[in-house]
């Protein structure tokens, strides 16, 4: 009965592990999206000149993942609405830093407000940004990820062993 | 209608208007609102009968509305001084036009007024003009020939509707430069031209005409303002190519049109087979005179 526990104490423990790794997942999966987002705001802009709009519905379309699917359609409410500085707010961004947000934030303002070359010139400026944060947390992700679940299934072992 | 284009305390009074009269509303910067209903301008006025006056953050909204928030989308239109919203919904604009090193205008900057109009379909508005210009027999290339307002666009949509409905089959093509004639929204026209009718939006008629003969090959060629030494040319190519044109142009009558660019030509040379003068006279779309190619008057 106590190797039932003790196996039960390191399964949850590498659960806790995997949920701590959640928060930096979700932020390094969110701006590798936010990049694809920018990559087809471009392309729209040099070829196709559709709405914003548009452009969203095709991104949003291209999401597998449902979570992050209705993270940016929060996302693009917000801006639709002309509530982008909600963003700062919104609990489903949690994972956010408020530097990151305040990048979003001024990434959503200004889009749509110019013509093509001003429209470029803003998505290429917040694209290098975006670049930057997401190999920050890319880095941070391999370099914690692996760890965080050891650490924690070790401290699943310590307490068995304790219990033992 | 116009729920998602206007600042919320204009739209709630312009709510109350009945939107079939409902022709114009002009915003302009700091000065009241202004409507056009039932051919009358009017200020609008909360209840208390104050008027309404326009902020530079309303115009501003107006703007990003029209455009999807997408501003570069509409560009090449807005140096033009226009965009075509959904709905058919023409937005005028008025404000300091910047221009590139060779004078080209590439947009417009600090938007002073706004003149939204709103499109009317008047179904059989053609009927009386319809029998001297088309039939199953043949259809005459025309000129309507009218003021700004007085109708032109409207007539002309209904003349390809009906030349839809004729038991011979024309194909027409119809060279919305402005997006008035159909306004095409995503591809779709929001206004119906008859089913006919293939149609092309944006472009200049010296574009459409050329390419549009080429590649649609069409019976008649509809378009709305003939305003440039080009687009009378690219209506003489296409009616020496067999293509009946139907078009218009703004003049207060056939005389003016002596004055203006190519014009004289292409009336001594009898080009064009009838020409329709409207004005408001009696109301939006008055007929005044219907000529032939020389000029007689056949409809007074």
């Amino acid at each position: 009965m106590i190797y039932i526990i003790c196996v039960c104490m390191v399964v949850s423990s590498a659960f806790v592990g995997k949920y701590l790794c959640k928060k930096m997942i979700l932020r390094d999966a969110f701006f590798k999206d936010m990049l694809l987002l920018t990559e087809k705001l471009k392309g729209n802009i040099i070829f196709k000149q559709d709405v914003i709009k548009n452009v969203f519905n095709d991104f949003l379309s291209s999401i597998s993942d449902i979570n992050e699917k209705k993270r940016f359609s929060l996302i693009f409410d917000k801006y639709a609405s002309g509530n982008v500085n909600e963003i700062e707010n919104a609990k489903e961004l949690s994972f956010l830093s408020k530097e990151e947000k305040t990048l979003l934030i001024r990434f959503f303002l200004g889009l749509g407000a110019g013509n093509s070359e001003v429209e470029l010139g803003n998505i290429e400026g917040a694209s290098s940004e975006i670049k930057n944060f997401s190999s920050r947390a890319e880095d941070y992700r391999k370099k914690n990820e692996g760890l965080y679940y050891k650490l924690s299934i070790a401290v699943g072992l310590v307490l068995s062993i304790i219990i033992i | 209608m116009l729920k998602w284009l206007l600042p919320e305390n204009i739209y709630s009074l312009v709510e109350r208007l009945d939107i079939a009269h409902l022709e114009e509303i002009r915003l302009r910067r700091n000065c009241p609102a202004l409507v056009m209903y039932k051919g009358k301008n009017m200020h609008l006025t909360y209840p208390s009968g104050e008027k309404v006056y326009v902020t530079t953050k309303e115009l501003e909204l107006v703007l990003r509305s029209a455009t999807e928030n997408s501003l570069y989308a509409y560009n090449s239109q807005i140096k033009q001084g226009y965009i075509t919203a959904k709905g058919g919904i023409r937005i005028g604009i008025a404000g300091e036009s910047v221009s590139s090193d060779n004078f080209m205008p590439t947009t417009i900057k600090n938007i002073s007024s706004i003149h939204i109009r709103i499109p009317h379909e008047v179904v059989g508005c053609s009927k009386e003009v319809f029998k001297f210009i088309a039939s199953d027999n043949g259809v005459k290339s025309t000129l309507i020939i009218s003021p700004p307002g007085a109708g032109k666009t409207t007539l002309l949509r209904d003349i390809a509707r009906n030349i839809s409905k004729l038991d011979r089959i024309y194909n027409c093509l119809l060279v919305d430069e402005r997006f008035e004639l159909a306004s095409c929204c995503d591809g779709v026209a929001m206004l119906d031209v008859g089913e006919n009718t293939d149609i092309v939006s944006g472009g200049t008629k010296k574009y459409a005409f050329t390419n549009g003969i080429r590649a649609l090959r069409p019976d008649i060629i509809i378009t709305d303002e003939l305003m440039s030494e080009d687009d009378i040319l690219a209506c003489k190519t296409a009616m020496r190519s067999g293509v009946k044109v139907i078009a218009s142009v703004h003049a207060n009558n056939h005389l003016d049109l002596f004055e203006k660019y190519d014009f004289k030509e292409l009336m001594t040379k009898k080009i064009f087979e009838r020409y329709i003068v409207l004005s408001s006279n009696k109301g939006v779309g008055t007929i005044e005179q219907i000529l032939d190619e020389n000029l007689n008057c056949i409809y007074f």
